[in-house]
């Protein structure tokens, strides 16, 4: 079995952005699954905890939402992002890449390469 | 994000309430129920794919409880559980609740009532005609070591100078200040207490005052010297030593040298001219014999109503020159 990893908050807020931004308006379950089958279902998390990011960046105004019908008929709320959560989105992609190329830089250096 | 926008989300998710909860749980139980189904899909049995679903959505509380402290001011609504807490506690012990109420009823009530002492005594307007109209006279000057300075107390013959100066353009009011003085009534062997404050004649009719019983003072009880031993006490000061008994009109009262004959009392409401302190009697500035030829002797000071017609600044101006003149003397009295 492979091992499961912590997840950090924020970084399940990226996460929800980008599923949003990709796949558009989605209800929680659906963006729980999204989320799932990227990562490979390595994270850890209790899809429950989806739901208080999800009212985050709702009253952050990055998504909004409403209720919706989803296939087969059912009533669901819908997320979507909005303008200020895509730029928001794009902002922090670009933060995040830094980040990972930083630390990236880090784990590859050899010694032979500081001298 | 917009904090100001976060707010306000916060606060309508606050009274929205309701919904929240209700749009909570069918959120839950709508994911749980499509995680139930792909699990079926994936070939479970019924319950064990609800099983699993139930595990894979994690515990409800920790989620709920995170949601919760999402949604709405936590602060405020810590509050209103506080406040609700605090009424069952209320209930369920009448009788302590009871107690606890009605001190805090009774203490809210003495605190109410001498505020309205305080209120009554130094913050309303002087019952009289016309107290916007009133301005009193102050000097500003630089004292000796070179601070402004101002004074407000005068003698009688600069009162009657200035009175001359201005007497088309304003009232003069010469206001005594308040004294205690010892007094004896003249069927009674008792040497009292009484607050005097000396008043020149036009004060009861510049004042616009109605006596309550007998009559106020007037300029004709204000023309010699030392000629006219009458007062006007009090209305509180009648309740007070007299019970309101109507007959307090005529007695007589020794007080210094001179015997002094209570012609009237004082409306209602009118407790003096100093905010804070009360008059007991009012009696005619004349009566103050020695001090009215002393220069430099200042006992009282000086109120002016002006004339229908003319500004308090009509009023300053002649009196600047006079003072302007006499600057040098002046000063001299002020230490």
């Amino acid at each position: 079995m492979k091992e499961k990893t912590e997840v950090l908050q924020g970084t399940l807020a990226l996460m929800v952005l980008k599923t949003l931004d990709v796949l558009g308006p989605l209800h929680g379950y659906g963006i729980s699954r999204r989320i799932g089958q990227i990562s490979g279902d390595l994270l850890a998390v209790n899809q429950g905890t989806l739901y208080p990011v999800l009212l985050k960046l709702e009253q952050d105004g990055a998504i909004a939402s409403d209720w919706g019908v989803s296939d087969n008929n059912r009533r669901a709320r819908f997320y979507r992002l909005t303008r200020a959560g895509r730029k928001n989105l794009q902002a922090e992609t670009q933060q995040w890449e830094q980040t990972a190329a930083i630390i990236g830089r880090f784990f590859t250096v050899k010694a032979e390469d500081l001298s | 994000m917009n904090p100001f926008r976060r707010f306000l989300s916060r606060c309508a998710s606050l009274f929205g309430r309701q919904s929240y909860e209700a749009r909570m749980r069918e959120e839950f139980e709508d994911h749980i129920e499509r995680l139930t189904e792909a699990n079926i899909e994936s070939g479970m049995t019924p319950e064990e794919a609800r099983r699993q679903a139930t595990l894979q959505f994690g515990p409800h509380e920790p989620a709920k409880e995170a949601y919760r402290d999402q949604r709405g001011l936590p602060r405020l609504e810590a509050l209103v559980s506080d406040v609700i807490f605090g009424w069952r506690q209320l209930r369920k012990h009448p009788a302590a609740s009871a107690a606890a109420i009605l001190s805090l009823a009774l203490a809210i009530g003495a605190t109410t009532a001498a505020f309205r002492l305080v209120d009554a005594a130094l913050l309303r307007k002087l019952p009289i005609a016309e107290p916007d109209r009133l301005s009193y006279i102050a000097i500003t000057f630089v004292d000796r070591e070179g601070r402004p300075d101002t004074r407000i107390d005068f003698d009688y013959p600069t009162f009657r100078q200035y009175r001359e100066t201005v007497a088309d353009r304003a009232d003069l009011l010469l206001v005594g200040m308040i004294s205690r003085q010892d007094v004896i009534f003249s069927n009674s062997n008792e040497t009292e207490r009484m607050y005097r404050q000396f008043v020149s004649g036009n004060l009861f009719s510049v004042f616009g005052l109605q006596p309550a019983i007998g009559r106020v003072l007037t300029v004709e009880d204000d023309a010699r010297p030392g000629g006219h031993p009458v007062g006007v006490i009090s209305y509180d000061y009648w309740t007070r030593r007299f019970g309101r008994d109507r007959d307090v009109i005529g007695k007589t009262f020794r007080m210094g040298s001179a015997s002094y004959t209570i012609v009237g009392v004082a409306p209602k409401g009118f407790t003096g001219t100093e905010p804070g302190e009360v008059s007991d009697v009012f009696v005619p500035s004349m009566m103050n014999a020695e001090a009215l030829k002393s220069p430099g002797w200042v006992w009282f000071r000086i109120w002016a109503r002006p004339k229908p017609g003319f500004s308090p600044e009509q009023v300053r101006q002649p009196l600047q020159t006079v003072f302007t003149h006499e600057s040098g003397t002046c000063k001299t009295f002020s230490h």
